[in-house]
């Protein structure tokens, strides 16, 4: 009994460090899902996670132009002090381009990127989709970061 | 030239000398010989280091040898090209290839001085501060300046040991 529970505090272990190990850096919001009404204003933040050292990087964030547009977008210039472009917000299209972030220092683990003001149009639903900028890839050491981009989605009442 | 004689009058070594180093043939002994064989050198040994023959090393295997390599330790050749594709970049023509040059003001030393400059080029498509030579300078290229900072460029076949 006492070797099976030594056994499974092991596996236990060796299980969460495999985990950690294998965790992908991934960048998404701070809400999956946000529900709101006509009118409104919504904050959002873009948050990256499980990241080995990472000198910066670059997003355009695409949206329903006909449910919400985007107010603002400004980059966490706490955590990326070194060059940063804030994006150039086209309601017409429904994106906003080339949010692109850097640091000297680098960052690793979680981190906010930027937060974003959306107002709210129309009822319907907006997915909130991230593409990552070819002007500034995601990188570590001068190679390139494989990145998870995750959605997030608005919906509109 | 040297010729050696053995005790069977046959000949056994050949010696050459050449600035200052001697390459020695021999032939050996009449059983080990095949009927094919129809002069007296069919293998050879050289006493010499490198018998003044070019240094061929290729420290970092991009396909260019060490002496004419703009970066010795950082592969920038056809056979490993940069980011951009390119073969021995080098955009400020000082010697040193962008992959192993972060000193932009060309003092010999990466330091503060080249960040400032770098800084000022950064999300550019600056030639010099564009390390990895993919078009425009960002954060691949941090990573790259980060790792030369407080170094001089380089090291450089032509240029081995950083100064110009």
């Amino acid at each position: 009994m006492k070797l099976m529970i030594s056994k499974m505090a092991w596996l236990c272990l060796l299980t969460t460090f495999a985990t950690a190990a294998l965790a992908e850096p991934t960048v998404g919001f701070s809400a999956s899902r946000i529900k709101a009404g006509v009118g409104e204003t919504i904050t959002i933040q873009i948050v990256m996670s499980d990241f080995p050292t990472t000198e910066g990087g670059g997003l355009t964030l695409r949206f329903n132009p006909s449910v919400v547009r985007v107010v603002d977008v400004e980059i966490d210039s706490a955590t990326w002090n070194f060059v940063t472009r804030d994006g150039v917000i086209d309601n017409d299209k429904g994106r906003v381009k080339d949010l692109l972030f850097s640091s000297f220092s680098g960052v690793a683990g979680d981190a906010v990127v930027a937060t974003v003001t959306l107002e709210t149009l129309g009822r319907g639903r907006s997915r909130l989709k991230l593409v990552e900028s070819g002007l500034n890839p995601f990188g570590s050491g001068g190679n390139s970061l494989d990145v998870a981009l995750i959605k997030s989605v608005v919906s509109v009442r | 030239m040297r010729i050696v004689v053995g005790p069977s009058g046959d000949i056994v070594e050949a010696r050459i000398f050449a600035n200052n180093e001697t390459i020695v043939f021999f032939v050996p002994p009449a059983p080990e010989r095949n009927n094919s064989w129809d002069g007296p050198v069919i293998g050879f040994t050289a006493s010499c280091d490198n018998c003044g023959l070019p240094d061929l090393t290729d420290t970092d295997e991009d396909g260019v040898r060490d002496a004419d390599d703009n970066c010795t330790l950082a592969p920038n050749g056809p056979a490993i090209p940069d980011a951009g594709g390119n073969s021995q970049l080098d955009t400020d023509g000082d010697g040193f290839g962008n992959l192993c040059d972060g000193d932009l003001n060309n003092d010999n030393r990466t330091n503060s001085l080249d960040l400032g400059l770098f800084k000022a080029v950064f999300f550019t498509d600056d030639a010099d501060g564009d390390y990895n030579g993919d078009g425009f300078v960002n954060s691949l290229d941090l990573g790259l300046f980060k790792q030369m900072f407080g170094k001089p460029p380089g090291p450089a076949g032509a240029l081995q040991g950083g100064a110009p």
